[in-house]
């Protein structure tokens, strides 16, 4: 339960289109967040969920990643491109997906991210993508 | 100087996809963004991560790369007074 509250405080995206369940560590230019599937979860098809959407889970926890370091009350963040991504494996029902994403290189409102999912050793997807942050966005080195 | 304004015109055209674009069609003192060629602020930092890649010359922010970028010629002039000697 608190996980869930502190992703709520982090992204105003809500189940089922948040996947992102848990910020586990945040250190410097890197983030590590985990993905929680339950075996009943109703974004699976056939017991496994598309890596398409882990695509989507990385910049979810890019974004609450960015937002654990932002200060002031009003920042946006959008997914501005998929720059590359390479899929090897679907994520199943019951498993916990590590979400490791690391800040790139940020030039004015764009910020470039790269990130892999996996499962334990079993690489599921990697990508790299931009977003993109409006504007009465203060961001800090926390 | 000619050969690296030649290197980053094609950088240009194949990094930011600029299909039908002929490198040798690009002026050197042509402004990239806006008027010119017209790239925007996202191509900007993917033709920052490419330079970085391929010259090792980091553009630290948005205000050094309204310099840099100005055209081929001041970026070419960027990157010869700031690219290490392994890279020469």
């Amino acid at each position: 339960m608190k996980y869930a509250a502190q992703i709520d405080s982090l992204l105003p995206h809500r189940p089922p289109f948040r996947f992102v369940d848990e910020l586990v560590e945040v250190s410097g230019e890197r983030g590590e967040f985990c993905l929680c599937l339950a075996a009943d979860d109703p974004r699976l098809l056939e017991g496994a969920m598309s890596p398409v959407l882990l695509v989507e889970a990385l910049a979810q926890s890019a974004a609450a990643y960015q937002h654990s370091r932002i200060t002031g009350e009003s920042h946006r963040g959008l997914l501005a491109s998929i720059d590359s991504a390479r899929f090897f494996g679907a994520a199943r029902g019951g498993e916990r997906v590590q979400l490791l994403i690391r800040r790139d290189r940020s030039y004015g409102a764009f910020v470039r991210f790269s990130g892999t999912a996996t499962q334990g050793p079993r690489p599921l997807a990697e990508a790299e993508f931009t977003v993109c942050y409006l504007s009465d966005t203060a961001v800090t080195d926390a | 100087m000619e050969n690296l304004n030649s290197e980053l015109k094609k950088l240009i055209v194949t990094e930011l996809h600029l299909d039908g674009t002929d490198p040798s069609g690009i002026s050197d003192s042509a402004p990239l963004f806006g008027d010119g060629l017209g790239l925007d602020s996202l191509d900007a930092l993917q033709l920052a991560v490419a330079i970085e890649d391929r010259f090792g010359v980091r553009i630290n922010d948005e205000s050094e790369g309204k310099k840099a970028f100005a055209s081929v010629a001041t970026l070419a002039a960027f990157i010869e007074t700031r690219r290490p000697a392994d890279k020469a």
